[in-house]
């Protein structure tokens, strides 16, 4: 047997073991490819992400979340948080930090407090506020729940809903009720950590937010097709 | 030095193709009483090491039981490690060495020796560090089936296990022609620093049953209505957690071994027709429960734990992770009779073969059905909460569930009783109805539950040990300690129930004679029979979901330790809230399990505690020094630990 071979695999193992003696609680990295798809709709395909990488342990963790779509070789939006997470009751976690828009001309950062959690009937859920400048605040609410169809076959419906309490033009955002999303997937669980799937979304600018869309010639509603895969380790 | 069988080097990596050695290995079974000195033949694939000396050595080995290789930790290059017999009354020597490169350790699982020898790293000793020898030497004091392994990291996930006989003074109070050492485990392809990491980070990814609209909700609310389907799965639902959630590491990645020997190739162990056969049923698995049966043979449990029971025949028992259990079988025929060891979710099974020929060969039975939870796992309250507790077995028997009838009506299987299980009743002729909701009395035990709950336990503080008030084998109302309460808890028992006549979520009403506690009744008399001076009682907590594991709602790392004053006699009570079974293991004393029955109580080392039940048993503070008191599931005892001092 070629010795040399597991050399690797030995050194991988042993300090790990060492040092995980008697900790219940280690220190544990994270990241989960929440989505990464291609999304269709009428005129444009886009590159989409959604990623969040953490350290932690069982109470506290440092979050980094990504999230952006990429159009014909540009980025067309983009979000970063950084955020403390910590964990408040046995399904819920508080979180604060930092969000940052790099694109966005004002209120490129702001701060985040925000909740998530697993809520009855397995929802799971975040609820965050980003603040600043000044008095602006927005909010964003999203609710999802897995719907098992079988062994390997799960539908994962989602809705979100966006409000701000001011108005900007610029940014086409309307104050009160601004965004509905809607999101369909359907994931192959290949393993509990690999799942690709398809999905259509339906994104509806509201109130203000669609009046200022009108105004300018822009669609208030814009359904996508996407195609993408769902991984962590 | 007297050593039958030559060791291997060490750094020799022996290959154990677990998929094709099926019959090479058959075990010729052990000699029975009296050990010759001579040769002891192999079993499985564990040499027999018999004497007063021994050379232990623990290395890397590669192994193959799914088609992979992969490096596994044993001792003197086989896994199980040896079968290592011994001789009540004499003093044995150890000389464990540690080529590994990370510390290591043995524990003698069950002995009674000083806290120094018990192998447990930072309480009796500070481990075997890589390249050196710790000696073990201690008294031989009792006798029975025990087994060791690594006390360090998780090195017993990945194969430092095996078996202990220890061949008793006075000739045993039955006889038997053969005998064979049947020692269960779990491997898995995956590290287990990997395994603890994926639990972490999604409590799930090893249960592959969860509820799906296919198999589960569409052929229910076809049976039973939308209404009625979903009235079953709300409580479920609103609390966030799964009627199928039974073991947190599963057959998804677990390869299940009886005598280091996969289910493909399938243990052999023979015996000659009209033969009594005894076998020493070992659970070294690290997470893993079994219910092992044989189809066609009656088996007669004649010991538990390495003690003596009163002899008791069973069809099947489950055997908790760590403990042991001594039947005798009878086989009659010549055939080959399957040794049938199912996990407890049913996600897979050891298996092996009893046979008077080895061309001879047994078919495993099929799985039983997958086990769901009932309201009396989460340890609710059965008089108030509707009264499902034989809602697990019916599922599993009925794929349509319909013994499993409204969340409120009075379904009842008299398994779920709130007696101790030794108290005289009849179940069967007892009136269920009467017992239900509907009674002065259950409103009242909840009323008083209620302010107990919210006025007692939050007023009290931060008891760490909260006190146990009434008799410790009623459905005593439990006092939750302010440390249970947190992101770290998602469960405490509202009703624990004293339920050791309830063999288990899986094996009610399955139509065969199932071991269980409280058919266990000690062959010697109590040898303390003292009353004990206080109660100990301690949670069992955790959060499932975030995968945390504690005692009292407090991790090992924050806890102190529990002190026992030496010779004092104690009784410690366990509730267990959460919804899976644990196994609990108090080093370096025995656990004499309260059966009611206090002149012959069963000495234990290892007690399964039920989900949402409560289990309590009295311990002789006999030997000084500090012991561990865990959770015997691998991945549990981290957080669900305590050191006990005796001093």
């Amino acid at each position: 047997m070629n010795k040399l071979r597991y050399l690797p695999l030995l050194a991988l193992l042993t300090p790990t073991l060492s040092q995980a003696a008697m900790d219940d609680d280690p220190l544990l990295a994270m990241l989960n490819v929440k989505q990464l798809e291609a999304s269709y709709s009428e005129d444009d395909t886009r590159l989409q992400w959604n990623v969040e990488g953490w350290l932690g342990t069982d109470l506290h963790k440092l979050v980094l979340t990504s999230e952006g779509a990429r159009l014909d070789g540009r980025s067309e939006s983009q979000e970063l948080r950084l955020f403390y997470r910590r964990a408040i009751s046995p399904y819920w976690n508080m979180e604060l930090g930092w969000h940052h828009e790099p694109l966005a001309e004002q209120r490129d950062d702001r701060a985040l407090i925000g909740f998530s959690g697993t809520a009855p009937w397995f929802i799971e859920t975040e609820a965050t506020l980003l603040a600043g400048p000044g008095t602006d605040l927005s909010a964003e609410l999203s609710l999802e729940r897995e719907v098992r169809l079988s062994r390997q076959w799960v539908l994962a419906p989602e809705i979100g809903l966006t409000a701000h309490n001011f108005s900007d033009t610029a940014e086409h955002q309307g104050s009160g009720l601004s965004d509905l999303d809607l999101e369909l997937r359907l994931l192959w669980e290949i393993r509990p950590d690999v799942m690709p799937y398809v999905g259509v979304t339906w994104e509806r600018k509201l109130g203000d937010t669609a009046d200022l869309a009108r105004a300018t010639g822009h669609d208030v509603e814009e359904t996508q097709w996407r195609l993408g895969i769902s991984f962590w380790f | 030095m007297s050593k039958d069988n030559v060791l291997r080097a060490p750094s020799r990596r022996r290959f154990v193709q677990g998929l094709a050695l099926g019959g090479l290995a058959a075990g010729l079974g052990l000699t029975a009483r009296p050990l010759l000195a001579a040769k002891a033949p192999s079993t499985g694939n564990a040499p027999v090491l018999t004497g007063t000396t021994f050379d232990l050595d623990i290395g890397h080995q590669l192994v193959n039981f799914t088609g992979k290789e992969k490096l596994a930790t044993t001792v003197n290059g086989s896994l199980p490690a040896p079968i290592l017999r011994w001789r009540e009354g004499e003093r044995v020597r150890l000389n464990v060495s540690n080529h590994l490169d990370s510390d290591s350790s043995i524990h003698w699982h069950g002995l009674i020796l000083p806290s120094e020898m018990d192998g447990v790293p930072g309480l009796s000793f500070d481990g075997i560090a890589p390249g050196e020898t710790f000696t073990y030497e201690f008294d031989v004091q009792q006798n029975g089936t025990y087994w060791y392994h690594s006390h360090s990291g998780f090195q017993e996930q990945t194969g430092l296990y095996g078996a202990i006989i220890i061949d008793p003074k006075e000739p045993e109070p039955f006889s038997y022609d053969r005998e064979h050492v049947v020692l269960l485990s779990d491997w898995s392809d995956t590290p287990p620093e990997q395994v603890y990491a994926n639990l972490k980070k999604m409590s799930h990814y090893y249960n592959r049953r969860e509820r799906n609209l296919t198999d589960d909700l569409i052929p229910e609310i076809r049976k039973d209505g939308l209404g009625t389907t979903l009235s079953r799965r709300q409580m479920w639902e609103k609390m966030r957690m799964s009627d199928r959630d039974i073991s947190d590491v599963t057959g998804y990645t677990y390869t299940f071994l009886m005598n280091g020997q996969t289910p493909a190739s399938g243990w052999t162990g023979l015996f000659t027709p009209g033969e009594k056969v005894r076998l020493r049923v070992i659970n070294a698995a690290a997470m893993t429960f079994f219910d092992l049966r044989i189809p066609g043979l009656k088996m007669t449990v004649v010991a538990c734990d390495g003690q003596h029971v009163e002899p008791v025949d069973v069809d099947e028992f489950r055997i908790g992770v760590a403990e042991t259990i001594d039947v005798i079988v009878e086989p009659q025929a010549h055939q080959a009779y399957a040794l049938f060891a199912q996990a407890i979710d049913r996600s897979g099974y050891a298996f092996g073969q009893l046979t008077p020929d080895p061309s001879l060969t047994a078919t495993p039975p099929p799985l039983d059905p997958a086990p769901e939870l009932s309201h009396m796992d989460m340890g609710m309250d059965m008089s108030g909460a509707g009264h499902d507790g034989h809602g697990s077995s019916h599922a599993a028997q009925n794929p349509g569930h319909d013994g499993h009838v409204m969340p409120m009506s009075n379904a009842h299987d008299g398994h779920a009783m709130p007696m101790p299980a030794a108290a005289p009743m009849n179940h069967g002729s007892m009136n269920h109805d009467k017992m239900e909701h509907g009674s002065p009395d259950a409103d009242i035990h909840k009323a008083m539950h209620k302010s107990m709950h919210q006025g007692m336990s939050h007023a009290a503080g931060k008891t760490m040990e909260p006190a146990y008030k009434g008799h410790p084998l009623s459905a005593g109302m439990p006092v939750h300690a302010d440390s249970e309460y947190g992101p770290h808890v998602d469960m405490r028992a509202e009703a624990p129930q004293y339920r050791l006549d309830d063999p288990g979520v899986g094996l009610r009403n399955n139509g065969r004679k199932v071991l269980t506690y409280a058919d266990l009744r000690s062959l010697h008399p109590t040898p303390d029979t003292r009353e004990p001076g206080r109660e100990i009682e301690l949670h069992l907590t955790g959060n499932m979901s975030r995968y945390m594991w504690s005692i009292n709602g407090i991790r090992y790392a924050e806890a102190e330790p529990i002190h026992l004053t030496y010779g004092e006699r104690v009784r410690i009570t366990l509730v267990n809230d959460t919804m899976m079974p644990h196994p609990v293991h108090l080093h370096g004393m025995w656990s004499d399990l309260d059966t009611g029955d206090a002149t012959h109580l069963p000495r234990k080392h290892t007690l399964v505690v039920q989900p949402g039940a409560r289990l309590s048993y009295l311990v002789t503070a006999d030997a000084r020094g500090e012991w561990a008191f865990h959770c015997h599931l691998l991945y549990h005892m981290m957080g669900m630990f305590r050191k006990v001092v005796v001093s």
